[in-house]
């Protein structure tokens, strides 16, 4: 039996909802807009000091008001998302790199490499990141490039294990036994015809790690570990403004929901993406 | 015509670990392949016969091991060559089509990319370079809409567009061996036909030397030059197609032949099957004799002692110490 013709307006419905499914895309563009051109959404300079105007209440010319030093907030916010977000995706990515690479060697090649391989992903994954990020700060100082190592360091062996087992599983299909047939290198094997199948999952983890990453990052900042004023990262706005917390509220609250934003916005992409992936299980 | 030996395997041994010990799959097994013949290999699941075929290759599982013997390839031993050096032979000089062609592609690549991947890889070819030769290849295979085909992804295709596709591939760096384990199986029969009168089509083209691997001796006895019959891993007979089909002297050749159709009704002749099952490795392994002594209706006392040695007329050998007389 045929379905009732839908009318105009159902329609339209339905195509609305349809272009719905995509708008966790427009909250990655608009993210990406902030990190790219900062300048183009806060124009003032985060640096620039206005000693003449401290701790001013948001108004129409600062926006979120000013720090103790008479800085934009806004600005120094929007500049913050660069520092906090645009690391942890730079952390994050690089530490799915490596652990990928780890991960699906290890789980092509077996034998004693895969057993080195993953036992040193084991003692890195038995490390705390605080204890090597004071570890690492107080070897080399404080600073955005300890927290990155840090991180970096301790967030990669989780993509070589789940990488490692999903490659265990794929290796057994048969295309990878044609693939080898035709000459195909395990290195080429890897890249060519098992990164397409590992993709779905690495990108949703990746989402989700990227606000675990801006968590851990401004948490560290602010711990004095990482960014080192005058640097207008969120983590280390926050800090400054601890002090100021009874008569400037704006001053820890603006930047702590720019991390709250950040933060979900990971997760409502990770939801969305996993929620692709499974539908591409089912169909 | 045939022509020079291409390839040649002398007293193949292969092991597999499992269960804590050594299990011999393969023993002492020998042929030789030449270009412009089709040689096939038959037997039953666990005769040895795919396990020949990937140790030929090196491409055994992680358990499986060559005890001894030679692989001698256009006068290079393969089992002494170096991974690098066996990894270049493979799909440039020696092809190989694993079986089932709807999983020997990478679902996540599109046919095109996938055909011209031994090109990329051997020829230093670029995407761009390679894709007319694998359209080209595609269409000698007899695939029409090629276009279609090259951009369409393996689960879009039938199982017989997959199995031409398979062959262009393994075509595709015009190798001197190629072998095909049960190339037909997994396809219906107006397919399987299809299928193996391309082989045989590229085969004479190319003056090809090819492996054919298979469960039935009947299908593969419409293409093949000779026959090499396994039985519980080890040589049962071995020799021309019409000496095998007609005047076979190893009595599973024999009991292999009675149980097919032949095509022919008209004498009545009636369809019988082996009795009993096939060997089990373990046992095979511990005792001495004929693997196929105990379904056999001619077992005589040297049976038990000793594998019989494969001896008979010039080019057609059997393994028997008493073996069928012609009628």
């Amino acid at each position: 039996m045929a379905a009732p013709a839908l009318g105009r307006v159902e329609a339209r419905r339905i195509e609305l909802g349809r272009a719905m499914r995509w708008w966790p895309l427009l909250l990655i563009a608009v993210w990406v807009v902030i990190i790219a051109l900062p300048g183009l959404i806060a124009p003032q300079n985060p640096l620039t000091l206005n000693l003449a105007n401290t701790l001013a209440p948001p108004s129409g010319s600062n926006f979120f008001g000013t720090d103790e030093a008479g800085r934009d907030l806004w600005s120094r916010c929007v500049w913050g998302v660069r520092y906090s977000l645009g690391i942890s995706i730079v952390i994050v990515v690089s530490a799915a790199v490596i652990g990928t690479l780890i991960g699906g060697l290890a789980g092509l090649l077996r034998g004693p490499i895969d057993t080195l391989l993953m036992r040193t992903t084991d003692v890195f994954l038995a490390f705390p990141y605080l204890i090597l990020a004071i570890a690492i700060a107080s070897a080399v100082g404080p600073g955005l490039t300890t927290v990155v190592v840090a991180l970096t360091a301790v967030w990669w062996p989780g993509y070589a294990r789940m990488v490692r087992g999903q490659v265990l599983a794929l290796k057994e299909l048969a295309f990878v036994e044609g693939a080898r047939a035709a000459g195909t290198s395990t290195p080429m094997i890897l890249i060519r015809h098992l990164l397409p199948h590992l993709l779905p999952q690495l990108s949703a983890r990746v989402s989700m790690d990227v606000g675990y990453a801006v968590l851990a990052l401004t948490g560290l900042s602010f711990l004095g570990l990482g960014a080192q004023p005058p640097t207008p990262e969120l983590g280390a706005i926050i800090a400054d403004a601890r002090s100021h917390l009874l008569v400037a509220w704006w001053y820890t609250t603006l930047p702590g929901l720019f991390v709250l934003a950040a933060v979900l916005s990971a997760m409502v992409v990770n939801d969305w993406l996993e929620g692709r992936n499974k539908g591409e299980l089912s169909r | 015509m045939i022509g020079t030996t291409v390839c040649a395997v002398d007293g193949l041994t292969v092991a597999y670990h499992s269960g804590g010990e050594w299990l011999q799959a393969v023993r002492e097994v020998s042929f030789e392949v030449c270009s412009g013949e089709i040689l096939a290999i038959v037997g039953e699941t666990g005769s040895g016969k795919s396990t020949t075929a990937t140790a030929m290759i090196r491409m055994l599982p992680r358990n499986g091991r060559v005890v001894s013997g030679r692989v001698s390839f256009d006068g290079r031993d393969l089992l002494a060559l170096s991974t690098g050096e066996m990894r270049r032979l493979r799909g440039q000089d020696i092809a190989y089509v694993p079986q089932q062609p709807m999983s020997a592609f990478n679902p996540t690549m599109t046919m095109g990319r996938q055909v011209a991947e031994p090109l990329l890889i051997h020829r230093g070819m670029s995407q761009s370079e390679a894709a007319p030769l694998a359209a080209k290849r595609l269409r000698e295979m007899g695939i029409h809409e090629v276009e279609r085909v090259m951009h369409a992804y393996p689960h879009e295709l039938s199982g017989g567009m997959l199995q031409r596709a398979m062959i262009a591939t393994a075509m595709i760096c015009q190798p001197k061996l190629l072998i095909l384990d049960e190339p037909t199986s997994a396809l219906d029969v107006t397919i399987q036909r299809q299928i193996l009168s391309l082989i045989k089509e590229v085969q004479v083209g190319y003056h090809l030397a090819v492996v054919l691997i298979s469960h039935d001796l009947t299908v593969v006895s419409q293409v093949a030059d000779r026959i090499l019959v396994l039985y519980g891993g080890r040589a049962a007979e071995i020799g021309p197609t019409l000496d095998i089909t007609t005047r076979s002297r190893h009595p599973y050749t024999r009991g292999l032949l009675r149980s097919t159709l032949t095509g022919t009704l008209e004498h009545k002749a009636k369809l019988t099957s082996l009795a009993g099952y096939p060997p089990n490795p373990l046992e095979v392994d511990r005792e001495p004799g004929c693997p196929f002594r105990p379904r056999c209706h001619r077992e005589i006392a040297e049976c038990a002692v000793a594998f019989p040695p494969l001896e008979g007329e010039p080019g057609h050998l059997w393994a028997c110490y008493d073996p069928e007389p012609v009628s």
